[in-house]
């Protein structure tokens, strides 16, 4: 069946694309908030709402990851006791995922299903948006000193994103193909 | 923000309970301040906001945020007002330590081989940076605190949020639940799964595969997140036919079935709002 047979018949409509938003801002609040990954060293844990945040970026397109990357990541501070950083997740993490989609969505092909090297080049683009915009917002709450110091935490944070995201898209778009038709 | 992140629950038991739910599992619900209407409460956060980040002198700022933890001790007790200012108690020390070398200008206060290390003004821009963080925190925990999503949304509508982002919001909101338990119910079953693998395998065996390092855990979660994406984007064409049928999308005018109070009762949280605007308006004048 090709991409054409797959594609929903709504697919591309009003309905459609509210529907895809919040399902894919509801997946990226619920992988920033709640899905974690141990770091043994430090007792610590990573989230993978950059893993969301770049799969939708390289399955679904920019305007998709700019959205639900903003507001999933904001409710998902908003939902943690950490609704101070809202604001800033909104606009940092909105950016980061518009920059990776526009990035990705070169030399892209619909229900590609092999690495696409253009991914990489999107996730470090994102990854330098990321840090740059919450040392810019960490400057203006914590000060430069405090901000600065959160850096190291944000690379491994956005390399636990690059290394789950390319290979989960690929693992996805193998296992479900008619992921590929729901782009708009 | 990885701070939160890392080291730390963000309120993955908040989640467990119903979506809709979640801003108001603390048991005070009667108090003024959440029968207060959200649109005057989104403009006295912003107005608080900007005080916070005026060049005020800093016992202003103190005052300030004593105002802030007075009326959130009240609204919703000492305790859940300490809640959050527990959490943000390593970003305050981080603070403390790592502002004043950026900053040494002003007396002198200490020095290592005729290098400043602490002068008065790194000291007091670590105690601004701390009160205003502080200060900001506490307002946004009240702020979610008091006030329900619905009115939330409700109250970005009527300040001009169109209807369809409106609706993507209450829609993610709603499905939060709905994406933790299919996570849940993957994840218990790939356990599962591994237990059975191991059942055959020695305890050091099963042991390493259960543990390892993070690439490894990373590995180890890739099928589980992808089982959770595909369950969750399969939802996508279904949920879009429901809003069809129910005419999104068209182009007749949009009702609700729920709408933010008006009338007296609108304008007298108004008037309150203005009312603590001219006041805040008046005391950074008076004292610059």
């Amino acid at each position: 069946m090709d991409e054409e047979q797959q594609k929903p018949r709504i697919a591309g409509s009003l309905a459609f694309r509210i529907a895809s938003l919040a399902i894919l801002t509801a997946v990226t609040t619920v992988f920033t908030s709640v899905v974690r990954i141990p770091i043994a060293p430090t007792k610590g844990y990573l989230n993978l709402g950059d893993v969301a945040i770049y799969f939708t970026a390289f399955t679904f397109g920019p305007v998709s990851a700019l959205i639900t990357g903003g507001v999933g990541t904001a409710l998902a501070d908003i939902i943690s006791p950490y609704a101070q950083w809202a604001p800033i997740s909104l606009l940092v993490h909105g950016v980061q995922g518009l920059v990776a989609g526009l990035i990705a969505s070169i030399a892209s092909r619909a229900g590609q299903r092999t690495f696409n090297p253009f991914w990489l080049v999107a996730a470090v683009a994102g990854t330098v948006v990321m840090c740059a915009g919450y040392l810019a917002g960490g400057s203006l709450m914590v000060g430069f000193g405090a901000a600065i110091a959160e850096l190291p935490g944000n690379l491994l944070q956005n390399l636990a994103g690059v290394i789950g995201a390319i290979p989960l898209t690929i693992a996805v778009r193998k296992a479900y193909p008619p992921v590929s038709a729901l782009r708009w | 923000m990885p701070r939160r992140r890392v080291g730390r629950s963000c309120g993955g038991d908040a989640i467990r309970e119903s979506g809709v739910s979640v801003q108001n599992s603390d048991r005070r619900t009667g108090t003024p301040a959440h029968r207060f209407d959200a649109r005057a409460k989104i403009v006295l956060l912003l107005a608080f906001l900007v005080l916070f980040f005026l060049p005020v002198r800093i016992e202003y700022l103190a005052v300030l945020l004593a105002v802030v933890l007075t009326a959130s001790s009240l609204f919703l007790g000492f305790r859940n007002t300490l809640r959050p200012i527990r959490l943000i108690l390593p970003i305050l020390v981080l603070v403390l330590l790592l502002t004043p070398p950026f900053n040494r200008e002003g007396r002198v206060l200490i020095t290592v081989r005729q290098t400043t290390v602490l002068s008065m003004e790194g000291l007091l821009t670590a105690a601004r940076l701390i009160v205003r963080f502080t200060g900001i925190t506490v307002l946004f925990f009240m702020f979610i605190r008091t006030t329900e999503p619905e009115s939330l949304i409700l109250a970005f509508r009527w300040f001009g949020l169109p209807f369809t982002v409106a609706l993507v919001l209450s829609i993610a909101v709603e499905y939060i639940p709905t994406i933790r338990t299919i996570y849940d119910q993957v994840q218990d079953a790939h356990r599962l799964r591994l237990a059975a693998d191991s059942e055959g395998c020695n305890d050091g065996e099963s042991k390493r595969r259960r543990h390892g390092g993070f690439i490894k855990r990373m590995r180890m979660a890739v099928p589980v997140i992808t089982s959770v994406l595909i369950l969750s984007v399969r939802r996508i064409p279904t949920l879009a036919m429901a809003l069809e049928c129910r005419g999104v999308g068209r182009a007749n005018r949009r009702t609700t079935f729920r709408t933010l109070k008006g009338g007296s009762a609108l304008a007298r949280d108004g008037a309150i709002a203005l009312g603590v605007l001219i006041v805040l308006a008046v005391l950074v004048l008076l004292f610059p």
